[in-house]
């Protein structure tokens, strides 16, 4: 007699017994599939905006949505949903009677794992599709034309491929936490240990960056390069990234992919072990806690040291915002990572007593969190001192944020303009002179103590005898001296401030502000092409005559400038652009706009007022003007409350009573006097 | 026939098997006994597939049955508290049943459902203690298996039922050679329906032989000697598992042949003699008291 239990009966069993789940899967995903699709067309669509609801704005929006509220919406349910049918899928594993029942049955483990596998995937995958496929015909009759049903579906078919990725990568996560714990409390423990550890690692790594390794280089990882490592995080960052993040810019394809890359070999090795692990599962292992052995070792320390560093890091900066000193800092290392250690321990072993059942891991785990945080706060590796001899240094590979356009766009090969991103356009200055880039790194050396962050230049020193490194550094006045004749020189100006230079494509409108214009006159967005020329000729010609490292420095701004073009991405390619005080000729544009706010007049000197706390000095100095002075003061000083906000302390009014006085207020400091 | 071969079966520190070797013939109720905590039911797991000894191997009809679909097949395990799904009634688990045991007598199931009066519609939950153990039986008893493998299953039945359950298991054994092993406490329950006896105990089997064969080897003998010296001579000749005095009579518990207790008394001339019918219960207590399972001086 041989037992030969096909796959689909006992998944028809399972389905039997778990109806909820898919039902469940279905409703939320209906719900939140094309009745939300639904609702977006029908309701947030008009909500902002007036303009007629045209087939255009509506397949415009529909991406958004897909790719925004629709998208992150998927994210909650298909993360929501890995955890409860891994979970509640092999729930069975939880219990002794359960077990008993399940595995004295004449089916191999293999085709009981593959059973509960293929039965959670079909629980929400099913579900999921029926519900794109229902969004998909929402918004095809909501367009009302034909010619955009095509996009709408291979969106929604690359998104649902996305979406099955990120499912799996998650369900594989949470199948590995199920078959190592022997209850559902230690599951979602250690489904939160897997899903989030990485991520933990990455926040105290940061943390600590920030506060002892001024000059560390950002450029070595970021979020985007461990998002993978954390599948909780995983499907929030890759729709992030989709809409908001490098996504937007020409290195979007290669950050995603990257991304999905590492998602898809992390899902596959975790859906291996989960199957490995479940073959190997003793069914005694039942209603314990998890199984012993090197991860719930490796798990304890590595998150105990972390809460002991991270909890240091964290109250110190809570407190008075800075580092916590080296004997607080140690008392919070012992007692956060014991608490840790021991929480972790009643967890995994469910029981109060296992807080002392490894004496010796409460030992070592705060003593190897002490040792760490004490290396850290003093400074033991003398990071951002690290200056090689100039006779040592070869080269110097240099980029300054400080000296770039944020961002901007270009005409992609296929017709469309697309936005470079910030960090992936910026050019690089090549120095060779040893003697100046020693000068160079002793500047930013020097600034970096006396200022809280590092970040204006990234720099990586080949070394002459073999080996580079990379810092970030913010350099004074005098350190950007050094680095005028690259930073001035055409070839870099047009590489790096594109925008500023007027390479782009021309734009569909342009919008400007500035604090001069008077409240509620001004038409600020402009569609001439002329005017927009204009603009563009003006601020290109401004900027190729102040383009010296001092005006390049100077943040005194007279308002901005935006150039908008009409595409379907609503976080699509803009350039923002600062103007500053002495663009005379852009400037004389905006003032053809609008006049300006006010101006000082001889007949508003009586309606001069003082704050209160105004110092006397600077009273009597204000007061001991000329009206051509003051109203030079005015015009400045107007200037400057566009970009910083300062408190008033010198009220103009037009009328003498306070309660009416003009938004106009002047700062002046003892400095400024003469 | 399953076959264990020097099982051990270790939970963290505490060994629950150790070298368990044993054989159990088919076509026979085998008993299961031991002290508590012996380690009956993790044998009873063990045997069915669910949990896999650390050492040694357990062989049905021989193949080993650690996740083997064809060994299993043959085997049906009642726990002790069967599992039955939340909120389900007699038939929704027949459905679970017969999808796993594909010789599942669903007709035979609804027949002995109605003879034991029990509602194939009501939801389990709401059935007394014993009657979740009389819907385990018929399930394991419909399924068709080979083996069935009893744990605890008659604690809880009333008398009545016990012997229905217990008619029930002859009825299969004479008509398909069912091979019912059966865990208990309830010695006097076992003595009944068993054939062969295996006594474990702290993990280990003592031993495992015929009901019959184990009877004829252990004798209480009652008498009344004339001599109070006589005892030293008759403890000498015999091995005396356990002794009660009454006054001049005395109760022995011995492990002899019956010629070889009549050979001593006949030397002895005692004033009365007789051999009295041994329990398993009595059995159970002499062998396992020899081995320091001995509470008769616990005060509570």
């Amino acid at each position: 007699m041989t037992s030969n239990i096909s796959l689909f009966k006992i998944m028809k069993q399972h389905t039997h017994r778990k109806a909820w789940l898919p039902i469940l899967s279905a409703v939320v995903q209906f719900l939140f599939g094309p009745t939300l699709m639904l609702y977006l067309l029908d309701i947030r669509i008009t909500y902002y905006s007036n303009e007629p609801v045209t087939p255009l704005r509506v397949f415009s929006a529909s991406l958004d949505y897909l790719k925004g509220g629709y998208g992150y919406m998927q994210v909650v349910i298909l993360i929501v949903g890995a955890i409860l049918v891994s979970v509640f899928g092999f729930q069975y594993l939880f219990s002794k009677r359960m077990t008993d029942l399940y595995q004295s049955t004449a089916i191999t483990r293999k085709k009981q794992f593959a059973a509960g596998y293929l039965c959670g995937l079909l629980y929400w995958l099913i579900p999921a599709l029926v519900s794109a496929l229902l969004t998909a015909l929402v918004i095809f009759v909501r367009i009302g034309d034909s010619s955009y049903f095509g996009r709408i579906l291979t969106t929604m078919a690359t998104l649902q491929l996305l979406n099955i990725l990120l499912f799996l990568a998650v369900y594989h996560l949470c199948l590995v936490a199920v078959t190592i714990s022997g209850n559902i409390f230690n599951t979602l423990v250690n489904i939160g240990i897997l899903g989030l550890s990485a991520i933990g690692v990455y926040a105290m790594l940061y943390a600590y960056e920030s506060e002892y390794f001024k000059t560390f280089s950002e450029l070595t990882f970021s979020i985007w390069d461990i998002g993978w490592l954390s599948p909780l995080v995983t499907p929030i960052i890759s729709y992030i990234a989709i809409n908001d993040g490098p996504a937007s810019s020409v290195s979007a394809d290669a950050t995603i992919v990257h991304l999905l890359i590492g998602c898809a070999i992390l899902m596959l090795i975790q859906g291996y072990i989960a199957y490995r692990l479940y073959l190997k599962r003793p069914s005694e292992h039942a209603e314990r806690g998890t199984r012993e052995g090197i991860y719930t070792l490796a798990s304890k320390f590595i998150l105990s040291v972390l809460a002991g560093l991270f909890g240091a890091w964290f109250i110190g900066n809570v407190i008075d915002g800075r580092s916590i000193g080296l004997v607080w800092g140690i008392f919070i290392c012992i007692v956060l990572s014991l608490i840790s250690h021991g929480l972790l321990d009643m967890a995994f072993q469910v029981s109060f007593k296992a807080f002392w059942g490894h004496k010796i891991m409460l030992i070592v785990t705060p003593i190897c969190a002490c040792i760490l945080f004490g290396t850290f706060e003093s400074n033991i590796w003398k990071y951002d001192e690290y200056l090689p001899k100039a006779a040592n240094i070869k080269s110097a590979t240099v980029t300054c944020y400080h000296f770039t356009d944020d961002s901007f766009p270009y005409l992609a090969e296929d017709g469309t303009i697309r936005k470079y991103n910030y960090d992936m356009k910026m050019p690089t200055i090549t120095l060779t002179d040893a003697e100046l880039i020693h000068s160079l790194l002793e500047d930013g050396i020097a600034f970096t103590k006396v200022r809280e962050f590092s970040d204006d230049i990234y720099i990586t020193i080949e070394k002459k005898f073999g080996g580079t490194y990379k810092r970030s550094y913010s350099l004074t006045e005098e350190g950007y001296k050094l680095l005028a004749a690259y930073l001035e020189s055409d070839e870099y100006l047009h590489a790096s401030y594109p925008a500023s230079c007027g390479d782009f494509p021309v734009p569909d409108q342009i919008y400007v502000d500035s604090n001069r214009f008077q409240e509620s006159q001004v038409e600020n967005y402009i569609y001439s092409p002329d005017k927009i020329n204009q603009f563009i000729a003006a601020y290109s010609a401004d900027f190729m005559e102040h383009h010296t490292v001092e005006d390049l420095s100077n943040f005194d701004n007279v308002g901005y400038i935006e150039f908008i073009y009409n595409t379907q991405d609503r976080w699509g390619p803009y350039i923002n652009l600062d103007i500053p005080i002495n663009y005379q000729r852009t400037i004389a544009l905006l003032e053809e706009i609008s006049p300006l706010l006010l101006e000082f007049t001889p007949d508003l000197r009586k309606n001069l007022q003082f704050a209160n706390d105004l110092d006397e000095e600077i009273s009597e100095y204000l007061s001991s003007l000329t009206d051509e002075e003051m109203s030079e003061i005015v015009k400045m000083q107007s200037y400057h409350k566009w970009s910083i906000n300062y408190s008033d302390l010198i009220y103009i009014g037009e009328t003498g009573n306070s309660t009416s006085v003009r938004n106009i207020s002047c700062y002046v400091s003892k400095k400024d006097l003469p | 026939m399953i076959e264990m071969k020097h099982v051990k079966k270790q939970f963290d520190e505490v060994t629950a098997l150790s070298d368990i070797t044993a054989n159990i013939e088919e076509g026979h109720v085998f008993g299961l006994i031991g002290t508590n905590g012996a380690g009956k039911s993790t044998l009873l797991r063990s045997i069915s597939g669910i949990f896999q000894p650390e050492q040694g191997e357990i062989l049905i009809d021989g193949e080993p049955v650690y996740d083997n679909p064809s060994a299993k097949s043959k085997l049906f395990f009642i726990s002790d508290d069967q599992f039955f799904f939340a909120g389900s009634t007699p038939q929704d688990m027949l459905s679970y049943y017969e999808t796993m045991y594909p010789n599942f007598d669903r007709e035979r199931f609804y027949t002995l459902l109605d003879v034991l009066k029990l509602d194939k519609k009501r939801k389990i939950n709401t059935f007394s203690k014993g009657m979740k153990k009389q819907l385990s039986v018929l399930y394991g008893v419909c399924a068709g298996t080979k083996y069935l493998l009893c744990d605890e299953t008659f604690d809880g039945l009333d008398p009545v039922i016990r012997q229905a359950v217990k008619r029930l298991f002859i009825q299969e054994m004479e008509q398909r050679n069912m091979t019912p092993i059966i865990a208990s406490h309830n010695l006097r329950e076992l003595e009944d329906i068993c054939e062969h006896i295996g006594l474990l105990h702290q993990g280990g089997i003592l031993f495992s032989r015929d009901l019959d064969e184990m009877k004829l080897g252990i004798y209480k003998v009652q008498y009344v000697l004339n001599n109070a010296d006589d005892f030293a001579k008759l403890s000498s000749r015999l091995e005396v598992l356990q002794k009660e005095a009454r006054g001049s009579l005395s109760t022995l518990t011995i492990r002899a042949t019956h010629e070889e207790i009549a050979d001593v008394m006949a030397e002895l001339q005692p004033v009365f003699w007789e051999i009295l019918p041994l329990t398993l219960e009595e059995i159970f207590i002499s062998e396992t008291e020899v081995l320091g399972y001995d509470f008769k001086h616990l005060t509570l």
